[in-house]
């Protein structure tokens, strides 16, 4: 059975949610990085939930799945697996108090977590992979609603299907905001035949709508748009 | 409601009913579909689902109403009421057949835990509202309260036998439900929770502190149900009898179902072999949760057959179990070891703090709240008194402020008997109340509210005839006092005697009366005590001494509750010093590690060169020495507590060898230490642009000998930020580093404020809101402004997040506010800002606005009519300086 695994942070990562470019990381900055790293990762409790389930006629039963990044994952695959993954309501906490303490640490905290939830992701996708891989089948890349043309909306049925709020403690604002909000859920295909990778383009990015570097005009790797 | 007459029926254990999910789905509901308005419209299906678990021996049915509260219900074009209603009013239906058939046929009645013999019992089933609560989500408790009694009045309405609160894991939610449905119905109501292998549930509740707040709460039933099975939640149980004295369920899950298949791990076989070990462990109501269907229930029943509930009066009677105060995930047990009470969330001649008060500014006191908790305090007490405010809604947003970044559970310090059931409805946890008396009048204004919450409560002995002169007079007061508790139905061990301190220099032979009191009380009454300890000192040169001496022998005459302040580091050692003598701290482990902090050596050997000169008059202090403070002090008690605040920023900070000193506007050296040569501005700036908030905290101590506070803000501070601020626009700094540079401003800035508050002032240049939208929960970047905003000396009204567009409109009119901050992070919720913006445009109040959050842009901004677009902080300092100046 696949189990919840959150590894080490990646401090590039942390740094690029930060808004890094370049700048001169002094040592105490470097301390203070890694302190955080270390209390977010003692208050992260990575946990997941996942299903497999057909597709039938190009649908998931429950789903919408808009978009053409849907489609196209639909028409190819005989089975999708819904994930869903948070690093639990400790670190909520921690951020909160951090940000009375110092919002400093909040800040960067803020980034951990999030590199965290990722991390839980992608490990969960190379598991995943390595088994249908086994099976001679075929893993599509990972998609979240609010990432590419999959709208940010459908998060509620995959909350839904998924019963995130009993199975990993994941609920809902009335905005369809999960809280915690170090929390995802993802889609992804599985086939008998290899599958088109997306590209490394910003419309492929997890980060798209929420970019500081886009909003500067610019890519996290420097370049213009 | 509750009845007795378990006491002299040993009955037989109750055999509860099984998923309901899983049924539905075998019989129709599909993916997505609403379970409760699929079994309300099929009620032959949902029928035949209890009539399945009753043959099977179910006595207690859950009707299918988990999920009919009037969020889950949205959309579907169905009230909770009318859902209830016909989904209680089967099961019933179901039960009443049963029962006709079974007619004059003995049945094995439930008679405790609230139930009757008789027919099969219909319980309303109350599931999670499906949102979080405040403060990690943005449901108010007050309204979680409402959709709960919404759900309760229906449900006795439709002739529910029982309320049963199930699958819960925010101990703050089974409240809202407890309190809902015991003020709103007269029905017996069970609470279960839902807990990782771990022994807490997805929000960090314990096993431990859930039984602790729900038996005191005055439940009717408590237990554990869902997400685990048998095997696993055995311990959990097992550990929740020693904290309770109620009935206990248990209803486990079938395992965990296959992400493949949907098939759950354990069968109805080896369930029914997994629950036998609870035969022992004296359980009085079994049954299963999902994935366990009637033939699970029929072997479950099977099982148990002939097995009787425990004696739980006997455990009552004899007083075995244990207990405590606690938070969520936090519990002080009382068991006579000592537990440090914080002091320092009062206004009591503080005032800065009546300051923060009166101006709302909840960061100041939950600074000051994670400061006690970090210096060592197990509880805090939370005393929020300032004439003219009002003190019951005050206390319930100091409370909720706290409980949101700290873990320790709280003690309710008002005589105010609206402020005291405000701070209990509003605790997470179980509370001590500080405090009654002697007085008759004050015990029957209190110990109801007391009772009615469970909490433990502190006597003072005195009364009417004013301060004790004697020992003896304490414990007759003390002595009056057990017996009004226990008239009121609280039992001994949640009664703390406070024998007062009065001051030696004043009352010398009070001391030795105090401590004999405490002494006899400990000994002859066999009750806790607390002490405020510090007031013996009052008026006496270098008082820690005497502080500390008196806690100590207090301690050894039994204290268990001090009320001290933890910020206070002379007094927390001897503190560590008795635990070590005493045994409590076993192998002196607790001591030794206190005294390894490295923070301690760092800062205990330059003491005596920070220590700031205070004026003549105040008593004496220094930062490093600390002093046996009582909340009344004022200056000192405040500057060590907010030198505590962040040591862990502060060490962080304080390392060397930056180059940002290169791009300092004096040029010279890139060592602050090595740079005594420059004047206070250059070194203060030098300390803002590294981010070193201790050493700008200590300069600014310094120059405020001899400068006053706003010309060092304005000349100094700002100057550094603006510095801060263009790096940051440059790229030479990034956000990290220009956010340390504004809490190490922040650090100097705490101190002016204090100071410039003890003169009877206050800093601010303007008034400025700032809000996260409704419905948005993302708020660091807010609070970075707030941050910012707050250096550069504006008085900044922090909404929060998930604000109601009203809220805004009403605050900004009623606090006449130029400026109003908005922001947004998710594209769904840009269009609340539109909606703030325009209403308070029509509101006609005359306000600027400037927006920012992630998916802001300037075109949004300039279409939604903001006047300014601030993309950053900085951006928001330049729009108020251009508003307010």
């Amino acid at each position: 059975m696949l189990s919840a695994r959150l590894t080490e942070l990646n401090e590039n990562e942390i740094l690029k949610y930060l808004g890094y470019r370049g700048q001169e990381i002094d040592p105490s900055l470097r301390t203070q990085i890694e302190r955080c790293i270390a209390e977010v990762e003692r208050a992260a409790v990575p946990r997941i939930v996942w299903k497999q389930l057909p597709v039938v006629e190009n649908h998931v039963e429950g789903l919408t799945l808009a978009g053409s990044d849907m489609a196209d994952l639909l028409a190819n695959c005989s089975e999708v697996v819904l994930l869903g993954a948070t690093i639990g309501a400790m670190v909520e906490r921690l951020l909160m108090k951090s940000e009375v303490k110092s919002m400093a640490d909040a800040l960067i905290m803020d980034a951990c977590a999030s590199t965290a939830v990722e991390n839980v992701c992608n490990n969960f996708e190379q598991d995943l992979r390595a088994e249908v891989e086994k099976q001679g089948l075929y893993l599509s890349d990972r998609f979240s609603p609010g990432y590419g043309d999959l709208p940010f909306e459908e998060n509620r049925d995959f909350c839904a299907l998924l019963d995130v709020e009993r199975r990993i403690g994941v609920t809902q604002s009335p905005t369809h905001l999960m809280i915690p909000r170090k929390s995802v859920m993802a889609i992804m295909g599985i086939a008998d035949h290899p599958l088109k990778m997306r590209g490394k383009g910003c419309e492929n990015c997890p980060m798209f709508l929420h970019c500081q570097f886009r909003r500067r005009g610019v890519t996290c790797t420097g370049e213009p748009l | 409601m509750k009845n007795d007459e378990g006491e002299r029926k040993m009955d037989q254990v109750i055999i509860l009913d099984g998923g309901m999910g899983t049924e539905l789905q075998r019989r129709g509901l599909r993916t997505g579909e609403n379970p409760e308005v699929f079994a309300m419209q099929h009620p032959e299906i949902l029928e035949a689902i209890h009539r399945d678990y009753i043959d099977a021996g179910s006595r207690v049915l859950y009707a299918c109403t988990f999920g009919a509260n009037r969020r889950k219900l949205e959309g579907t074009s169905h009230a909770p009421a009318e859902v209830i209603r016909a989904n209680v009013r089967t099961a019933l239906r179901a039960a009443e057949q049963a029962a006709d058939q079974a007619a004059g046929q003995a049945s094995a009645g439930a008679s405790d835990a609230g139930l009757d013999a008789g027919r099969v019992k219909v319980a309303l089933d109350i599931g999670p509202i499906g949102e979080l609560l405040y403060p990690l989500g943005t449901l108010r408790f007050d309204e979680a309260y409402d959709i709960f009694k919404e759900e309760a009045v229906a449900g006795e309405q439709a002739g529910a036998d029982l309320a049963v609160l199930e699958t819960l894991t925010d101990l703050y939610e089974a409240k809202a439900g407890v309190l809902a449905v015991k003020e709103n119905t007269s029905l017996p109501v069970w609470v279960t929770m839902t807990f990782e292998e771990n022994g807490r549930t997805f929000l960090g509740a314990s096993v431990a502190c859930a039984a602790q707040t729900l038996t005191a709460l005055g439940v009717d039933a408590i237990g554990i149900n869902c997400s685990l099975g048998p095997e696993e939640i055995y311990p959990l149980i097992k550990e929740m009898r020693d904290w309770t004295d109620l009935p206990l369920i248990v209803k486990p899950n079938a395992g965990l179902p296959d992400p493949r298949t949907g098939e759950y791990a354990i069968d109805a076989v080896k369930f029914a072999a997994q629950m036998a070990p609870y035969k022992e462990l004296g359980v009085s109501a079994v049954g299963g949760c999902c994935g366990t269907t009637a033939e699970f229930t029929r072997l479950l029943a099977e099982e148990f057959a002939g097995v009787k509930r425990p004696d739980r009066l006997a455990r009552v009677r004899t007083r075995a179990g244990r207990r405590g105060v606690c938070a969520a995930g936090r519990m002080a047990e009382f068991d006579g070891t000592v537990h440090v009470v914080g002091e320092r969330i009062n206004p009591t001649g503080k005032k800065r703090f009546q300051q923060a008060l009166r101006e709302h500014d909840m960061d100041y006191v939950m600074e000051t709240a994670i400061a006690e908790q970090d210096a060592g305090a197990e509880i805090l007490d939370i005393n929020v008194g300032v004439p003219g405010m009002d003190e019951a809604e005050l206390m319930r947003e100091v409370v909720e402020a706290v409980q949101s970044v700290v873990s320790i559970p709280l003690q309710i310090d008002s005589p105010e008997p609206e402020a005291v059931e405000a701070g209990l409805r509003a605790v997470n946890g179980r509370a001590i109340v500080n405090s009654v008396n002697g007085e008759p009048e004050r015990q029957a204004q209190i110990l109801p509210i007391v009772k009615k919450y469970g909490a433990a409560v502190i006597g003072l002995t005195m009364d009417k005839g004013g301060l004790p002169e004697t020992a003896d007079d304490r414990i007759r007061i003390a002595g009056n006092i057990l017996k009004a508790c226990e008239e009121h139905g609280i039992p001994a061990e949640d009664l703390i005697i406070d024998c007062l301190t009065l001051t030696v220099s004043a009352q010398q032979s009070q001391a030795m009366e105090t401590l004999d009191a405490v002494r006899r009380v400990t000994n002859e009454l066999r009750l806790h005590t607390a002490l405020g300890v510090s007031n013996i000192s009052f008026g006496l040169p270098e008082r820690t001494h005497v502080t500390e001496s008196f806690l100590t022998q207090a301690l050894y005459c039994g204290l268990d509750f001090p009320i001290i302040n933890p910020n206070s580091r002379p007094i927390m050692d001897a503190v560590a010093a008795f635990r070590a003598l005493s045994g409590q701290d076993e192998n002196c482990m607790g001591y030794i590690e206190r005294m390894a902090d490295p923070a301690r050596q760092k800062q205990a050997a330059p003491a005596a060169s920070q220590a700031p000169d205070l004026p003549a008059g105040r008593p004496q202090c220094s930062q490093t020495a600390g002093l046996g403070n009582t909340a009344g002090e004022t200056d000192c008690a405040d500057a060590a507590g907010t030198a505590a605040v962040s040591p862990s920023g502060a060490a962080a900070s304080a390392g060397t060898g930056s180059d940002f000193a290169a791009e300092m506007p004096t040029g010279s050296s890139n060592s602050a230490s090595a740079a005594p040569e420059n004047g206070p501005k250059d070194r203060i700036a030098r300390a803002i642009l590294k981010g070193l908030k201790k050493e700008t905290r200590d300069l600014t101590v310094e120059l405020m000998k001899t400068m006053d506070g706003m010309t060092i803000i304005n000349e100094m501070i700002i100057p550094a930020l603006d510095i801060v601020g263009d790096q940051y626009e440059k790229q030479i700094l990034f956000l990290p580093q220009l956010i340390n540079a504004a809490d190490a401003a922040c650090a100097g800035l705490d101190y002016i404020k204090a100071q410039i508050s003890e003169g009877g002032a206050s800093v601010s240049k303007g008034k400025i809101i700032v809000a996260t939208v409704e419905g948005d929960t993302h708020d660091i970047g807010k609070n970075i402004v707030k941050v910012v905003l707050e250096i550069y000396g504006y008085q900044v009204i922090d909404l929060g997040r998930d604000v109601p567009v009203q809220k805004v409109v009403d605050t900004a009119v009623e606090q006449d506010v130029p400026l109003i901050g908005l922001s947004a992070l998710m594209t769904t919720t840009v269009a609340n800002m539109r909606r703030t913006i325009d209403a308070l445009r029509a509101s006609g109040h005359d306000c600027k606005i400037m927006v920012g959050g992630a998916v802001m842009t300037r075109e949004y901004a300039d279409e939604m009519g903001a006047d300014f677009y601030v993309p950053d902080a900085k951006a928001s300092a330049d729009a108020a300086k251009a508003v307010l100046g």
